[in-house]
């Protein structure tokens, strides 16, 4: 029973270590929140500032605008870590290699949340939305594939982050492994916006990722982070 | 003298490989035979059926080669030799050679018969964003420095790109796609002329990516010699 919570001391440590860091790096989840609402400006003036999209356009948009945020986001963070010396020193940790990564994954999931629904916000008032049909649904869906495009995010920028060109290979990496989870976030805003389309068999998808996210780096994290 | 006795070392290796080349070379005319002239048309499609014999069997091998790049990262992640990281990038990259076959073949055959190079079918957009993975996974490695390195992260990436591969396989199953499914549960489906001559298709493409596969996994076995001699007289003359 000690052992057990002087385990949950060590990632609890982790989790304020890493959200110290990111908190710290202000600069970079600041221009991360003023990019996505300046691509909502952007999408809606390549739009011909239309007064009203369709609900399925509308979260397509939403999704892209918060992809194209995030992605230079989670690789900032793995780059820093890596240049900094942090990763270097979060190998000490007394804990199996993979709870970096989960520690990680918590505090730039909740980063990313903020920067998302930043740019959910500012796509409402720029583009015109209505609210939508079921408020608590499309907030349970936001949040739920922000949380596993940062899992997905975390785990690969850091591969990404050894390579000469990550800038480049990146997102080449990411945006394939990712597409089923955008579709699955877009597919269950629309349902949330419009009461359109069925949500189930999406709801399973973004649980399928979420289990993949839990159960893979435990594997593969270790080998991934070695230096 | 050493020379010589290496050269006669390579001699029997050169004349196995000609031996199995040659063999291929009479099962790929068999192949052509089977495909393009002895097999019957379709009833609906015609003489149009016969990018089936190549399309079909390039996209299984292809498939095929992502798993065994897949069971070889998994081993490198494991064993940490090098030789089964020389196996899984063999293994991709045939098998990326042959996904682009099979997208080609796949679009030259749609627009005649659905009328577009390109629908959103479940089938062909998982099979572009397979395509896509393992076209990010060459990237990835090519933008590595260090041997062990190089090995270790692409076979971590190795891994999560393999994931798709089930997906392209259910993809007909999973949603509605107008992609037909050739082979299933209750086995295969068309006339026995026609069945034959995809088996036989089957055969020479694993054929085929067997030679290569070996071919291009000693071509590796060798650049890592070399790089490693390199290193090594770098070493001595610094």
């Amino acid at each position: 029973m000690r052992e057990v919570g002087l385990w949950w001391w060590r990632f609890a440590a982790l989790v304020r270590a890493e959200a110290a860091s990111r908190a710290r790096a202000r600069t970079g989840w600041i221009a991360g929140v003023c990019f996505g609402v300046l691509w909502v400006l952007v999408a809606g003036i390549a739009l011909d500032g239309t007064a009203r999209l369709p609900a399925a356009w509308w979260c397509g948009l939403l999704w892209l605008g918060v992809l194209c945020t995030l992605v230079p986001q989670w690789l900032a963070d793995s780059a820093g870590d890596a240049e900094m010396g942090a990763t270097s020193g979060l190998l000490l940790a007394p804990l199996d290699r993979s709870w970096i990564f989960y520690a990680r994954w918590c505090v730039r999931a909740g980063f990313a949340c903020l920067t998302a629904a930043a740019v959910a916000g500012t796509s409402f008032i720029i583009l015109n939305e209505p609210p939508p049909r079921h408020p608590a649904w499309f907030a349970a869906a936001f949040v739920s594939g922000v949380v596993v495009l940062s899992g997905l995010g975390t785990f690969l920028a850091t591969l990404a982050t050894v390579s000469r060109s990550r800038e480049a290979v990146f997102p080449l990496l990411l945006i394939p492994v990712a597409l089923p989870v955008i579709l699955a976030s877009v597919r269950l805003t629309v349902y949330a916006a419009a009461s359109y389309g069925r949500p189930q068999v999406w709801w399973e998808v973004l649980l399928a990722y979420f289990v993949l996210l839990c159960v893979l780096p435990w594997l593969l994290y270790e080998p991934a982070l070695e230096e | 003298m050493e020379k010589h006795r290496a050269d006669a070392r390579r001699r029997p290796r050169v004349g196995w490989f000609l031996a199995a080349a040659g063999a291929l070379a009479a099962v790929v005319w068999a192949d052509l035979y089977l495909a393009l002239i002895a097999s019957p048309p379709e009833e609906n499609m015609g003489d149009l059926v016969r990018i089936m014999y190549f399309h079909v069997p390039c996209a299984w091998v292809a498939l095929f080669a992502f798993f065994v790049s897949f069971i070889a990262a998994g081993m490198y992640l494991w064993r940490r030799n090098t030789g089964w990281d020389s196996l899984a990038v063999s293994s991709a990259e045939i098998g990326l050679c042959f996904t682009t076959l099979a997208l080609i073949t796949g679009a030259l055959w749609a627009r005649p018969v659905w009328g577009a190079w390109w629908t959103w079918d479940p089938r062909l957009t998982t099979t572009l964003i397979l395509w896509f993975l393992y076209a990010g996974y060459f990237l990835l490695r090519g933008s590595l420095d260090g041997r062990e390195r190089r090995a270790r992260v692409s076979a971590v990436y190795g891994v999560i790109a393999f994931l798709d591969v089930p997906v392209v396989h259910m993809s007909v199953t999973w949603w509605r796609s107008i992609h037909p499914a050739v082979v299933s549960s209750q086995g295969i489906h068309m006339p026995p002329g026609m069945a034959d001559a995809l088996w036989m298709g089957l055969c020479t493409w694993m054929a085929v990516y067997a030679l290569l596969l070996t071919v291009r996994y000693r071509m590796e076995r060798q650049r890592e010699r070399v790089e490693r001699l390199v290193a090594r007289v770098r070493a001595q003359t610094s």
